[in-house]
């Protein structure tokens, strides 16, 4: 079987490699184990995860002999003498038990050479394209954005963020419980092409959205009164504002100018500051609860995801709404309600990421009344397209993309773009 | 020995943290001593040659014939002379041999009440604190951020990068720090825990970028401070910086803990300092990102750091696990002016280290929240060498 595989091999260095150890090691198969880690099976993996367990693997080496491969699909192969100390126990500290594979070769070498089998036989893998987290590997130029050179004018915010909307299930219906401003990277990003890579980078991405709070709180202040998507005291809209800001935005001039118009008009806005910004300067936050309370808006937590609540407990922050990022490592560890929520209770929580029934029904299931994601979106157009005459022309998904556009460009093709910022007063069933 | 005597008048280098070593022995066992402060660094610069210090030294001379007697030359040229019990006459000779040397200089000086002061300890501990920390011009950029001093304008976009090529070219082993971290016993006795090592950033700052702060924008500072790391990881993976080392604290970024620098660091470590270094990190840093925070946390501990998180407030300790296993231990910094404070339920103050200590209100407050762990003028560890020159 492994002579069949050598062709197929050859156009893969490093499975080719293996399958010369896999050949030699056979021989005399007793003494030896093959130790596997599946890195391919991470589902969020990182540059470190490889390094770190190349690094593992790398100490039982010289102890024993043996031989490390990393493979193209990521997975790392450790050949060592039964005898020494496997690195197996240490492994199983940084990642999940089903990551992790140890044959004993005198007894099964069938498991290793149909893994071998397998890694030969499939496709090359490409690496997969950076999430917006995985910033582990930092952007090699730090260029400069959004400074008094290329200063974001108000009139152009409206096509660099998006909304979302989120949604209240009650009793047999729905309503609409806040507006959500999120900045668009990728519109962001494709603004500057010279900042390559730099939007993956957390903290560079950082620094350059706190550059947007200037013309945000500007644009906003302009289109007060105007009726357009970012006219925060437009009757229609009948639900707070989410807007994300930076500490230094909280405590700017232009935050307490927009503060002191909305409370003349009677609107309530919600201040989201992500988490990690919220404890970049304690002291800072302090003050900046301070100006969010007496400007009548709402403290909103962002940037709350499973792997935060490993470390963290948000509710000691007290904040007015927690945005808690629904995943499904979030179900797996089926957090402690009281630990999560606070003495407050559920009631302040909002799922984000609800982008399917299943995710709505894991929030229910926990008291969560609150949603806001794909799936909310979905339902939100689909009761818009129930109270517009005109719905016939559109399709679901041109409704909901119309919905988000902050901008003309974005909402054109819409005969009834009024609706486009309500659910058109309809209580649709939940 | 750290004490500076009388005999080795010339030597400054060790002078302030001999006396602050004093200092902190009165606060923290409570015994009064008295003290001489003589600033020579307030005459004209042709008064204080050496032939003129040497004649100062001969005019305090009676005064170290006092019980436990001990002086101190700061790089200032303030001289501090300290003893226990009373000691009137000496002190009169003393004073009257300076006076005299100063009424025969030819030169304009300042009021005696500028030159010559004598006070009591603990009482005057933090002035006398402030008086070391301020002779020591050198120091002034200390481990971390500092937020002392003017406020200065934060780094932009441009300047980070210009300023990250220069790093590669500068030599970071002269900006390197040391900070001791002390346990204090029952009985009012400093024993070092670790040392911190960091980068005098403000130093830095100044030679790099004048007038800029690398710390006001915290997301820029973030991505320098991994630049920053592996340098610092690089130099400290020297054998000889880790030989005999003691245990040590080190600032990193999440990147910088689980980057390559770190393992080449890691597999340098003797294994005398394994389970003896502890790593700070900033709370931004680690929620910015959990996931890798998590594994990061797994790595560490699989290796035997120790985690410390920097950043937080005595209130925002409650929202963290801090405990052996998971976030080991927490730093949070004195604030002057508050009253009290006080731990949130279930945060072990085994687990706490309070910064800042640098008055012995600081120190008081600390003890009566449970603290035993302190960073700042007043821990020093009580050395021997100090104590036995009394």
């Amino acid at each position: 079987m492994l002579d069949d595989l050598s062709e197929i091999a050859a156009s893969q260095p490093a499975e080719r490699a293996l399958l010369e150890t896999v050949r030699r090691v056979l021989r005399r198969p007793s003494g030896w184990v093959a130790l596997v880690l599946h890195l391919s099976r991470l589902a969020d993996r990182r540059p470190y995860h490889g390094r770190i367990a190349r690094a593992l693997l790398a100490e039982a080496v010289p102890r024993g002999g043996g031989e490390i491969h990393a493979l193209s699909n990521g997975d790392l192969l450790l050949f060592c003498d039964a005898q020494e100390p496997s690195p197996a126990r240490l492994l199983e500290r940084l990642f999940p038990p089903a990551l992790i594979s140890s044959w004993r070769l005198e007894t099964d070498a069938l498991d290793l050479i149909a893994y071998a089998a397998g890694r030969l036989t499939e496709m090359p893998v490409t690496p997969p394209p950076p999430t917006p987290h995985a910033a582990a590997e930092p952007a090699a130029r730090v260029p400069e954005l959004f400074t008094e050179r290329d200063a974001i004018a108000p009139q152009m915010v409206a096509g660099l963020f998006h909304r979302q909307s989120g949604l209240r299930l009650i009793q047999g219906g729905m309503q609409l419980a806040f507006r959500d401003l999120t900045p668009d990277l990728a519109r962001l990003a494709a603004r500057a092409p010279e900042a390559e890579g730099a939007f993956s980078d957390i903290a560079l991405r950082r620094h350059y959205l706190a550059a947007l709070d200037p013309p945000l709180l500007a644009a906003l202040s302009a289109a007060l009164g105007s009726f357009s998507p970012l006219d925060i005291a437009a009757p229609r809209l009948e639900a707070t504002l989410h807007l994300p800001l930076s500490l230094p935005g909280v405590l700017s001039e232009g935050f307490a100018h927009l503060a002191a118009q909305s409370r003349r008009a009677g609107v309530r806005l919600g201040i989201k500051l992500d988490l990690a910004e919220a404890l970049t300067d304690a002291v800072a936050l302090e003050a900046a609860r301070g100006v969010i309370a007496e400007a009548g808006a709402r403290f909103v937590l962002a940037g709350v995801t499973a792997a935060t609540l490993a470390c963290f407990t948000p509710a000691a922050l007290a904040p007015d709404l927690l945005l808690l990022d629904y995943s499904s490592d979030l179900a797996a560890m089926n957090p402690d309600a009281a630990r999560l929520f606070g003495p407050r209770g559920p009631a302040h929580v909002a799922l984000r990421q609800a982008d399917s029934e299943a995710t709505l029904a894991w929030g229910v299931a926990h008291g969560i009344s609150l949603f806001q994601g794909r799936h909310v979106e979905a339902m939100l157009g689909a009761a818009r397209m129930l109270g517009c005459p005109d719905a016939r022309a559109c399709t679901l998904g041109q409704c909901i993309a119309r919905a988000g556009a902050l901008e003309p460009a974005g909402r054109f093709g819409c005969t009834r773009p009024a609706l486009l910022d309500g659910i058109g007063r309809a209580r649709a069933a939940a | 020995m750290n004490a500076i005597g009388f005999s080795a008048w010339t030597s400054t280098a060790e002078a302030p943290a001999a006396l602050a070593s004093v200092v902190q022995s009165c606060v923290t066992a409570g015994i009064e001593r008295q003290a001489l402060i003589l600033r020579l660094g307030r005459l004209p610069s042709t008064c204080i040659r050496p032939h003129h210090l040497r004649l100062f030294r001969a005019a305090l001379d009676p005064l170290l014939d006092a019980d436990r007697a001990s002086a101190f030359r700061l790089p200032d040229e303030t001289v501090v002379v300290v003893w226990r019990g009373a000691a009137e006459k000496l002190l009169a000779r003393a004073l009257a041999a300076v006076r005299h040397l100063l009424a025969d200089m030819p030169a304009q000086l300042p009021p005696w009440e500028q030159l010559a002061e004598v006070t009591t300890l603990p009482a005057s501990a933090e002035p006398m604190l402030r008086l070391i920390a301020e002779s020591e011009p050198a120091a002034g950029g200390a481990v971390g951020t500092g937020t002392s001093g003017p406020r200065l304008a934060p780094l932009d976009a441009k300047l980070l990068e210009s300023l990250e090529r220069s790093l590669t070219q500068t030599d970071l082993s002269s900006f390197v720090r040391r900070r001791p971290v002390c346990h204090l016993d029952e009985q009012g006795v400093m024993h070092l825990q670790w040392e911190e090592r960091g980068l005098a950033l403000a130093d830095l700052a100044a030679m790099l970028v004048p007038g800029r702060s690398l710390t006001a924008d915290p997301w820029l500072f973030l991505r320098l401070a991994r630049t920053l790391d592996r340098r610092l990881l690089t130099l400290l993976s020297e054998p000889a910086e880790l030989l005999q080392a003691p245990p040590f604290a080190l600032d990193l970024t999440l990147e910088g803990l689980l980057g390559a620098e770190f393992l080449r660091f890691d597999a340098a470590l003797p294994a005398s300092l394994r389970g003896g270094v502890v790593i700070n990190l900033r709370a931004a840093d680690l929620l910015a990102d959990g996931a890798a925070f998590t594994f990061a946390r797994d790595f560490a501990h699989a290796r035997q750091y120790r985690l410390a998180l920097h950043g937080a407030t005595p209130r925002l300790l409650a929202a963290f696990s801090v405990r052996p296993g998971a976030i080991d231990l927490a730093q949070i910094r004195f604030t002057p002016g508050r009253a009290a404070f006080e731990l949130p339920s279930g945060v072990d103050p085994a687990c706490i280290v309070l910064a800042d200590t640098d008055t012995p209100a600081a120190l008081e407050r600390g003890r009566a929240a449970g603290i035993r762990l302190f960073k700042g003028a007043l821990a020093r560890p009580n050395d021997p060498a100090v104590i036995f020159t009394f």
